[in-house]
């Protein structure tokens, strides 16, 4: 018993100097957003990614995300939104945090707490996002997460349909596949 | 040691005040009705948390006191504030609402794990600029093309009983004409905007709903066109037996463009 507890351990701790990426085509971002008429929700997989677990079990990552890339099911919408976060200057929407797994650098039952720092039109905010993490047969981590951010405080000049704006909070969720870099 | 009573009672405060709510700076008082999230704070609980005590200390090494007099207090928030987030964001904007301390030290964001953005996508922002504005435009035209349209069919309908049910009186045809001619001329007007908006970007794969606006829109110009037609014709035909058909198709029409005009808004607006 001991023994296969040992086991399961030496298989859900991470190695000391692990590199993972984001592997796209296993991950999504998505975006919803909410006005008095409508729930808007725009999804991107087009996700660049990486996390570093340290000796000490500080892990690090870092997520970019071009903004042009968010489909929402409406071209025009989308255009509105690129316009809004002004896309030409601020081209992507990037997160950074850290998170501490402990020493044994084990993945944690239930969620783990990253904190860090999320850039959205050129400002940046801290925030902190709680993560679940979890061991896939394929060896690969499915990381899933949530948060919000203010649009306002984003600097953000919300859009509006017929002439109401949209409300400030946006929410994001994300489920990322990490394999782990060779 | 026998500490005087003045520094006895700092020494009580300072560890109160390294956790109070601290304005970051001189804080304007809110107006009445004003949120007081729009009045930037910033709490030393949003700091990495450091015990006063070792404010006292970096005091006095800096030729301080270890008795917290009120400038050590200050150092210490002074450093305290100094570290607290946001300072990266706008002017006057409210905190994020799960925001909180950005962790530094050991702990800190201050990496780059991706290396130089790729190139990304060329936007071309005044020409998304010049796109928002006429859609601005279409969309405040269009809704009070609606209107108009709404009105001319129910005057329409009206001159209709009136002439082929009623008195014969006539008096709804200078304001169905009126409406007529307005809508025809709001809907030129509106078209011509959204026709105008450059499209900067790739636009979507699939049916999507500015597709059925726009499908709507163009079944409703070629029955706009015709009812304008069926109007005109529909007059000329005074005191002629097939006039009645002609205002029966007329009137139909004008029903199907109601339809379809209804369509495309609700497209987008739904």
């Amino acid at each position: 018993m001991t023994r296969s507890l040992f086991v399961l351990w030496l298989a859900l701790a991470l190695p000391a100097g692990g590199s993972y990426r984001v592997d796209a085509a296993g991950s999504r971002v998505e975006y919803t957003i909410v006005h008095k008429l409508h729930r808007v929700e725009g999804k991107s997989s087009d996700i660049e990614g990486r996390a570093l677990v340290k000796g000490n079990g500080t892990v690090q990552a870092m997520v970019r995300v071009p903004v042009a890339s968010f489909r929402s099911g409406d071209g025009n919408r989308d255009e509105h939104m690129l316009e809004a976060v002004e896309a030409g200057k601020y081209p992507f929407v990037v997160f950074k945090g850290v998170a501490n797994l402990g020493p044994e650098r084990a993945l944690p039952a239930g969620p783990l707490e990253m904190q860090g720092e999320v850039e959205l039109h050129g400002v940046k905010r801290p925030i902190v996002v709680p993560l679940s993490l979890a061991l896939q047969p394929d060896g690969s981590i499915r990381g899933r997460g949530s948060f919000e951010v203010s649009l306002d405080a984003h600097g953000v000049e919300r859009p509006s349909l017929l002439f109401v704006k949209i409300e400030d909070h946006c929410h994001i969720d994300f489920e990322l596949t990490l394999r782990e870099e060779r | 040691m026998h500490l005087p009573r003045r520094s006895a009672v700092l020494a009580v405060l300072a560890p109160l005040c390294a956790v109070a709510p601290w304005p970051a700076r001189a804080e304007p008082r809110p107006e009445p009705g004003v949120s007081l999230f729009a009045t930037r704070r910033v709490h030393l609980l949003d700091a990495p948390l450091a015990s006063p005590w070792s404010f006292a200390g970096a005091a006095q090494l800096e030729g301080g006191s270890p008795s917290l007099p009120p400038r050590v207090a200050r150092l210490g928030l002074a450093r305290a504030l100094d570290s607290a987030p946001g300072g990266e964001a706008k002017p006057g904007t409210p905190p994020s609402p799960s925001g909180r301390a950005a962790p530094s030290g050991p702990g800190s964001i201050d990496f780059d794990l991706l290396g130089p953005a790729p190139a990304a996508p060329p936007v071309d922002e005044g020409a998304l600029r010049l796109r928002r504005t006429l859609l601005g435009w279409h969309q405040g035209v269009g809704l009070a093309m609606f209107g108009l349209e709404l009105a001319t069919t129910v005057v329409g309908q009206l001159n209709y009983d009136d002439k082929f049910g009623g008195a014969n009186t006539n008096k709804y045809v200078q304001t169905h004409e009126l409406l007529a001619f307005s809508t025809l001329a709001a809907f030129a007007v509106s078209g011509t905007l959204a026709l105008l908006a450059p499209a900067p970007l790739k636009p979507n794969e699939g049916f999507d709903r500015v597709t059925l606006h726009k499908y709507s829109m163009f079944t409703a110009t070629a029955l706009m066109a015709t009812e304008a037609v069926l109007g005109v014709w529909t007059q000329s035909r005074e005191g002629y037996l097939n006039q009645k058909g002609i205002a029966v198709a007329h009137l139909a029409i004008g029903y199907a463009t109601l339809a379809a005009v209804g369509t495309g808004i609700g497209a987008l607006v739904f």
